[in-house]
């Protein structure tokens, strides 16, 4: 197990307040003169022999409410020094009322650091994701009508499973359902599957039998050749494009056994959970054939599918998508508490910016009911307002870090990144995004939590600003005039990490200039920039965060397999991840396909174990904190539950209006 | 224009000081002789608004000439612990700082713990330096064109003028902002692209005088014992030019300044963790809820700083040109 500082300064808050608490109690109490800890020499008649400058104490001890753990660290530290200061007092003769003065300005002091430490996650509850919350906590209390919204970030790049990309998956959710789905205790149950797969001996295939009562919202039944349709199109290298390449990449082929079955061929061997989490993710829903082959390119704005709720026709750009309720729907996962068709008429899908403040404004003014937001500020507040309830998830899998680019000079070389490892203040660059409330993550790829988290990884690295610069002189990266680091070619030492407008980038670029004197390049840029840039392979990193339930994670990141494609944008930063070669690196391929291929869960635990290890000792990333997030959400207008799947998305018909 | 030429042609060195002694209501003969820029520097103290103006301004070059003075803190010495403190909040770290500013946060901590005060005082720097260059850039080069244009008439005043009448048909912003796109955000392209964007205003105005000016009989006079075209440019028509031109500069001054932090607003001006006041108040704006006070200084600086600059501009064009302000009276 990680030692994490927050244990250790939460004891020395702890262990402080104990001593402050303590020490001013005994002191007071001995004054006073009520317990036998008194000496008789404590004349309380006598006049003050020492003034107790208790006003100075009051200001000195007086606590910033600031949420972060260090700040209380050393104020405990200061208030415990002056508790010795005030036993010191009272060892002189003092007139009991100053003591308990003394007493009740402590106690204010104390109540201060508790509130302090209070407000470092302030009124949130923090559930994993594979649980169920009661919006508003309020018990399950259904009403039939009315609309509910929720958010998706950007205008939907379009709906066709096949060919979305961008942030389609929201509102996407809504309309399709996928084969199987991540559902209670991060498991994987069927969905339009009646049962779970049966992979052939040789482990390179499997016969996925599926419901016999689906029906998509056009009329059209749902059966093997729906399904075979649907897959074709997405191993279809001329059309599918987008998110799904990545799901479907270790998929052959695909074949109607019957009516109610289809045999999907993989290249390699894989275990259950690999395969099954290659149909389980958000991208492979199930489209109506008729409706694709009819609309052609229009599909895409008319979509078709079998999901709780179906398409209205009403899309406008940046601004909403409107869902009508499907009154047929009845063949939603087993573990979800609401079976049958969803409550309200109609579903709306808020599309919101990134800018989280205007969110938390639209939010606040009822414009959407649930939101996610993680601006701390805005979270905050809105918690601490108790017409709304605020849901934090903390999600297994990669939390959040900030992938580096291993080919791109400097950090192609392993001290550079090794140098970031050590150096990185992950408490300072992540406070504008959680106020200092996330646990760190320092030394792992993986969080706490997830499957194949190799605790060797965690001995790996500190955070310890003496280590990273030692290791940058001893590489001969010197410092020059201007107090940046040169190479020994005289090229200055530069990571360019554009400005998207994230909460990260320029704490971490006054943290790394100001720590490791290495320059850091913040250029402004849209997302479409961006994009382009980083698909060439321009940048040096950003920041991300990847929720899943195992190191398969490391797959969709490192593999050799995900690289390239249409999605390249996205995984460039993971590409290859290894300096000794730009080619496919065959270890970490090997482990992370072993994995995969394990049936025995200890045995691909192990090798996941490996890979992370073998990853952090290549520095491929710097680990920030745990994922964890904040949903707003309105209890006056929106009840029933939320329930995240691994990829953030709520199920869709677990929501009743609540407005009258 | 005609009118604007001859308007200003009291100022030069050609008319009789009498006459202006007269219009301002001195006795011309008992007065010393004094020169233009005497009487105008007179007129100007007499108007207290701008005087105020002039003050604040100075207040404020000097502020940011001596920021490593004036402020306390580097522009970028973020302190986590002393996040979101209110103006003139303690500081948390006592320091042995002997200014009696220097144990507080004057105008408080922004969101990463940086002191705003200094951050203030750094940014008038930027925004100073902005207004000025991108000023500066619009007065040479438009007041070259300028009287290039207006002294050779013919087509180098064709060509010239048909080119500042295109950029006048772009709002100034919109220029810049198409400047900045295909240069890049950036301090040095924003100034730039202010510059150029003032560019036609001055052509235009500079163009106007000097049609005026070239016709005076002292300019037909030097035409005729041959001075070269460059000697007459600049010895007798650019006196002309100059004070409908600065007072141009002044008020661009404030308009410049004002529309470099709305580039930095609009993210395309300073980059972070510049100062700069625009940006700061586009980051900022965020934060008004709970830390009201980083907003609302920068925003301040700026209103100040473009009002006093006006100010001080009105104030001149009533010295320099005291017969067009009693026109629009």
């Amino acid at each position: 197990m990680i030692k994490t500082p927050s244990v250790s300064r939460r004891l020395v808050l702890r262990t402080g307040l104990a001593g402050l608490a303590g020490g001013v109690g005994a002191a007071a109490l001995a004054a006073c003169g009520e317990t036998q800890v008194v000496t008789k020499e404590v004349p309380i008649e006598t006049t003050v022999v020492k003034e107790v400058p208790v006003e100075k104490i009051v200001r000195e001890t007086e606590v910033r409410e600031v949420p972060v753990e260090r700040i209380v660290t050393q104020q405990v530290e200061k208030i415990v020094t002056r508790t010795v200061e005030v036993k010191q007092v009272v060892e002189v003769p003092v007139e009991v009322e100053k003591i308990v003065e003394v007493e009740k300005v402590v106690e204010k002091v104390v109540e201060k650091i508790v509130q302090a430490a209070a407000e470092r996650a302030p009124g949130i509850d923090i559930y994993n994701l594979d649980e169920s919350v009661a919006i508003g906590a309020k018990p399950w209390d259904p009403k039939p009508g009315g609309e509910v919204s929720y958010m998706t970030f950007g205008n939907p790049t379009g709906f066709d499973p096949a060919t979305w990309g961008g942030r389609s998956a929201e509102p996407a959710a809504v309309m399709y359902d996928l084969l199987y789905t991540y559902g209670k205790g991060n498991l994987i149950y069927p969905h339009l599957a009646s049962d779970l797969p049966e992979p052939s001996d040789d482990k390179l295939s499997w016969v996925i039998p599926l419901r016999n009562d689906v029906v998509f919202h056009d009329g059209e039944p749902f059966n093997a050749d729906a399904a075979l349709f649907n897959f074709q199109r997405f191993l279809d290298p001329e059309l599918a494009r987008g998110h799904v390449i990545r799901d479907v990449a270790s998929m052959g082929g695909v074949e109607k056994v019957d009516d109610f079955k289809i045999r999907i061929h993989t290249t390699k061997p894989q275990s259950p959970p690999s395969f099954l989490h290659s149909v389980a993710h958000q991208h492979t829903g199930m489209a109506s054939p008729k409706a694709v082959m009819e609309r052609g390119e229009d599909f895409s704005r008319d979509p078709v599918g079998t999901g709780p709720f179906k398409w209205s026709g009403v899309w406008e750009d940046d601004v909403k998508v409107v869902f009508d309720r499907n009154e047929d729907y009845n063949w939603g996962p087993s573990f979800l508490a609401h079976q049958g068709a969803p409550y309200p008429d109609r579903l709306r899908i808020q599309i919101l910016g990134y800018n989280m403040t205007d969110n938390a404004a639209a939010f606040e003014a009822g414009e959407v009911d649930i939101c996610l937001n993680w601006s701390f500020a805005d979270y905050k507040r809105v918690s601490e307002n108790a017409k709304y309830h605020v849901i934090g998830y903390a999600a297994p899998g990669m939390g959040q870090y900030m992938p580096l680019h291993t080919q791109l000079w400097p950090l192609d070389d392993l001290n550079v990144r090794k140098a970031l490892l050590y150096g990185v203040d992950r408490r300072t660059v992540t406070v504008r995004a959680n106020g200092g409330t996330a646990p760190l993550n320092i030394s792992n790829l993986l969080v706490p939590g997830t499957i194949g988290r190799s605790a060797e990884a965690s001995e790996l690295y500190t955070y310890d600003v003496g280590i990273a610069n030692q290791i940058l002189d001893d590489a001969g990266y010197a410092k020059g005039d201007d107090g940046f680091r040169y190479a020994s070619d005289g090229r200055r030492l530069e990571i360019t990490y554009p400005d998207r407008g994230d909460p990260v980038v320029e704490l971490f670029k006054l943290d790394v200039e100001k720590n490791l004197s290495i320059f850091v390049d913040i250029p402004k840029m849209d997302e479409a920039t961006h994009r382009e840039g980083a698909s060439k392979g321009l940048y040096h990193t950003t920041w991300i965060g990847v929720a899943a339930p195992s190191g398969d994670v490391m797959y969709d990141r490192f593999h050799t397999a995900s690289y390239g494609g249409a999605n390249r944008s996205y995984s460039f930063f993971e590409y290859d991840g290894i300096p000794e070669s730009a080619t496919p690196n065959a270890k970490i391929d090997g482990l992370l396909e072993a994995a995969r291929a394990s049936f025995d869960g200890d045995e691909a635990r192990a090798l996941w174990e490996e890979a992370e290890l073998y990853l952090m000792e290549n520095a491929v990333a710097i680990p920030l904190v745990h994922d964890y997030l904040p949903w707003l959400t309105n209890p006056d207008r929106i009840g029933g539950e939320l329930f995240l799947g691994i990829d953030y998305l709520p199920f869709f018909g677990q929501f009743y209006s609540t407005q009258e | 224009m005609m009118r604007a030429g001859v308007r200003h042609n009291f100022l030069n060195r050609g008319d009789s000081v009498a006459a202006v002694g007269q219009f301002v209501g001195q006795s011309a003969p008992e007065a010393p002789v004094r020169s233009e820029w005497n009487l105008a520097w007179r007129r100007l103290r007499r108007n207290k608004a701008a005087m105020a103006g002039l003050v604040v301004l100075i207040v404020i070059s000097l502020a940011a000439v001596f920021a490593d003075f004036v402020a306390t803190e580097a522009e970028n010495d973020f302190d986590i612990p002393s996040t979101g403190l209110p103006p003139l909040a303690e500081r948390l770290d006592p320091t042995d700082d002997w200014r009696p500013w220097g144990q507080r946060h004057f105008l408080g901590t922004d969101d990463i713990g940086r002191d705003v005060f200094s951050r203030i005082v750094r940014g008038a720097r930027i925004s100073l330096r902005i207004g000025f260059s991108a000023v500066t850039i619009s007065l040479i080069v438009g007041s070259i064109l300028g009287l290039v244009s207006g002294y050779f008439r013919r087509w180098p005043d064709m060509v010239i003028s048909r080119i500042l009448d295109v950029m006048l048909a772009f709002p100034g912003i919109l220029l810049a902002m198409t400047v900045v796109a295909s240069l890049g955000p950036g301090l040095n392209n924003a100034m730039l692209a202010l510059g150029v964007a003032g560019i036609p205003f001055y052509g235009r105005v500079v163009r106007g005088t000097t049609l005026a000016a070239r016709d005076l009989t002292y300019v037909r006079a030097a035409r005729a014992v041959g001075m070269s075209d460059v000697r007459i440019m600049l010895r007798h028509i650019l006196p002309n030019v100059i004070s409908p031109v600065l007072i141009m500069a002044t008020l661009g001054l404030g308009g410049a300044i004002l529309a470099s932090a709305t580039l930095s607003f609009l993210g395309l001006g300073a980059e972070s963790p510049a100062p700069e006041w625009g940006y700061e108040l586009s980051k900022s704006r965020n934060l008004l809820r709970e830390y009201w006070w980083i907003a609302t200084f920068n925003g301040f600086a700026i209103a100040i700083t473009v009002l006093s600059i006006n100010l001080l501009g009105d104030g001149l064009r009533e010295a320099l040109d005291p017969q067009a302000s009693s026109w629009s009276d």
